[in-house]
């Protein structure tokens, strides 16, 4: 026993430096798991009898993962162009992180970060004499500015309405700057030689620029089991920004390139969003969405000379349904189908999130 | 919790809504018009312009296009309306070869019988050095001029200086005077091409790599290339570091003549050609454009890039076109 005692005592002072450590994962680990009344909050607590912010002290872990195949886009005339037809579809994925904590009943914090990833063949094109074959690829993928902000609820006394306000600021924590192309040119030996091209150029997610956007959101509870509610956020940026554009030289049979640099101002954002939730079981949420967005008065100085961004649209039509799989687990799923709009590309995508939901520092 | 009045929510979002409101106010300021790029825009004589043959093109400090015409004089378009001067109104010819503006703000248009001086309405016409082709103001604001007569005089401290080439009679009809980024001198004759720089001249002609004998336009790109073009060759000359490269048009000719080149801000070069429109380089292959594309003429004269990078042409048969290039 004794022997047992000093093999323990000599164990204590080797990992001493990790003591606090490991005691305070055991007691964070023995709070998250251990069933409180707020756990029973989030059992009992039905997808439309949630309000527009967390609990007290809850927090939650969203991820979600989006596949979209981009097969047609919207013109300056609102016009649908079939890209599959010109063999340009694409696919884009999209993985979420978010994490919100409430902080009061009626104050909550999110943040919220993307990383997206999407390729774009543009059309083949044939030049002659000498043939020419020439491919356009380009590689988008990165990560999003990062999200920061708060969910404010009014104080309505009542419980069939609610409304909140969500300001928070885009923080450019992310490079918006490509790294170089990645062309290459070859000789296709055949009856007729063609030499093809290949103008591969990489493109950055993030756009480096801090922006603002204030929101608003409300709901209201017709029945027991139906619900409407709208979302409002408008955002601008706080200032310009700068990245850079490859130009290229073919030297031989190989590129060269240089990097010039310009400035640009991103679009102000104003998009809503109207949803329409039955509660068909306690545990399962089926909802139906008008989403729209429009973008407009950023500029690029890309050639050189400030050029307006084309005023974009989208609209979109969102069906899906969330399950309760557990007090701490929900999982959701939406199909999200392009109605209409102008200079955008037209998204078919489907979504999968998962939200984790617990009260890691639980008092009651 | 409290209730809050319903009023007072209103109020909050108008506070917010003008607040939005304000601060788009403060951001609009000029830029370009996305929906005009790749758009070509047609000025004839339809629409004002003195003619729709067209030598050549410029811009003054006040952003007016001139435009030199072969038969009608120069015309001056100030963005919404085209005026006209002719010998009527004192230029000496209504041939117009070249145009440029010296750093006092006078005008000086080169026409096949001399040299045309214009300001506050009043012209000064200058014979003694015969027929003016190019015309240059360098970064001293001294003003070069190609002539039929005396080869190539330099305008400098109001004395005029002669630069003449005993040697080569035909290295004297100089077709056009260029400086590029170093602010070496360019002159492009019918039989060579020389550099000019502080302390020497250096000659180029064919065995040094220019495509074609008779050199009729000069420019620079983005990289600090030079670009000769030529008569009587499927390509043109890439310059730098003191040798010449040949670059294929590419557009099935064997024989052209390369008329006017402008660089673009996209590190594009644009090539004029007097017989089948223009040719854009992108660093690796040539691209054509012609009438089927938008330009209003077969045979193009004269690429101009104005300060808010519209590249504006000028045909030989169908007036002047502005075109702001896409962003691909």
């Amino acid at each position: 026993m004794t022997a047992l005692y000093e093999r323990v005592m000599k164990l204590k002072e080797k990992y001493m430096k990790y003591h606090i450590l490991i005691w305070w994962l055991l007691l964070m680990s023995i709070t998250a798991y251990a069933q409180t009344g707020n756990d029973s909050i989030l059992l009992n607590e039905r997808k439309i009898d949630r309000p527009l912010t967390l609990h007290k002290g809850q927090l939650q872990f969203n991820t979600a993962y989006e596949f979209s195949i981009i097969s047609q886009e919207y013109d300056n005339n609102n016009k649908s162009i079939n890209r599959a037809d010109m063999g340009t579809a694409s696919i884009m994925h999209k993985y979420s992180l978010e994490l919100n904590y409430g902080l009061l009943d009626f104050l909550q914090i999110t943040v919220d970060l993307n990383y997206t990833k999407r390729g774009e063949r543009k059309e083949t094109r044939q030049l002659y004499s000498p043939d020419y074959e020439i491919n356009y690829f380009d590689d988008y993928k990165g990560f999003e500015d990062l999200f920061i902000g708060t969910v404010l609820k009014l104080p309505l006394k009542s419980k069939k309405f609610e409304l909140a306000l969500s300001p928070g600021i885009y923080v450019p924590l992310f490079s918006n700057r490509p790294e170089a192309p990645e062309h290459n040119i070859s000789l296709i030996d055949g009856d007729l030689p063609i030499i093809r091209i290949v103008y591969y150029n990489n493109h950055k997610i993030a756009t480096e620029t801090a922006a603002i956007k204030i929101g608003a959101s409300s709901i209201f509870r017709a029945s027991k089991d139906f619900s409407v509610s709208a979302k409002l956020n408008y955002s601008w940026p706080v200032s310009e920004s700068e990245s850079i554009i490859w130009i290229n030289q073919l030297n031989g049979s190989s590129f060269i390139y240089y990097d010039i640099p310009y400035r640009f101002l991103i679009d102000n954002t104003l998009d809503y969003e109207v949803t329409l939730a039955y509660q068909a079981i306690s545990w399962f949420n089926i909802s139906l969405s008008y989403f729209h967005k429009n973008k407009s008065s950023g500029w690029s100085e890309i050639t050189g000379f400030r050029i307006g961004n084309p005023e974009s649209e989208l609209s979109l039509l969102s069906i899906g349904y969330e399950i309760k799989a557990s007090r701490n687990l929900w999982i959701s799923e939406f199909i999200d189908i392009p109605l209409g709009g102008r200079n955008h590309l037209g998204p078919f995508s489907i979504y999968l999130g998962i939200s984790y939901n617990f009260f890691p520092l639980n008092k009651n | 919790m409290k209730a809050i009045n319903p009023s007072r929510i209103a109020s909050i979002f108008i506070l917010v809504a003008s607040i939005l409101l304000l601060s788009d106010c403060i951001k609009s300021e000029y830029y370009i018009d996305p929906e005009s790029l790749e758009i070509w825009e047609i000025y004839n004589t339809e629409n004002g312009l003195g003619c729709d043959s067209v030598w050549t093109l410029a811009e003054d400090q006040e952003g007016n296009i001139w435009v030199g015409t072969m038969y009608n004089g120069v015309s001056k378009f100030d963005g919404k309306t085209w005026t006209n001067y002719t010998t009527e109104d004192g230029l000496l010819d209504n041939s117009v070869l070249s145009i440029a503006q010296d750093g006092y703000g006078y005008m000086w248009f080169g026409t096949r019988s001399g040299l045309s001086i214009f300001y506050d309405n009043t012209w000064t016409n200058i014979t003694d050095f015969g027929g003016v082709r190019s015309i240059l103001r360098d970064y001293d604001d001294n003003m070069w001029i190609a002539t039929s007569d005396y080869a190539v005089m330099e305008y400098k401290n109001s004395t005029w200086h002669q630069y003449y080439d005993s040697e080569c009679e035909w290295c004297n009809v100089v077709n056009v005077i260029f400086e590029d980024k170093e602010r070496n001198i360019w002159l492009g004759s019918d039989q060579d091409l020389k550099k000019i720089d502080d302390q020497t001249v250096i000659t180029y002609t064919q065995s040094d790599g220019i495509p074609g004998s008779s050199i009729k336009s000069i420019g620079q790109d983005m990289w600090g290339n030079i670009w000769v073009g030529s008569t009587g060759s499927s390509n043109v000359a890439r310059y730098n570091n003191g040798i010449f490269e040949q670059v294929a048009l590419s557009n099935g000719l064997a024989v052209n003549i390369v008329s006017s080149i402008a660089a673009d801000n996209r590190g594009n070069v644009w090539f004029g050609l007097f017989v089948t429109g223009a040719m854009k380089f992108n660093g690796s292959i040539m691209e054509s454009f012609t009438v089927k594309d938008g330009l209003p003429g077969r045979s193009v004269t004269i690429i101009l890039k104005d300060k808010h990078g519209y590249l504006w042409f000028g045909t030989i048969d169908g007036g002047v076109a502005k075109y702001m290039p896409g962003l691909d």
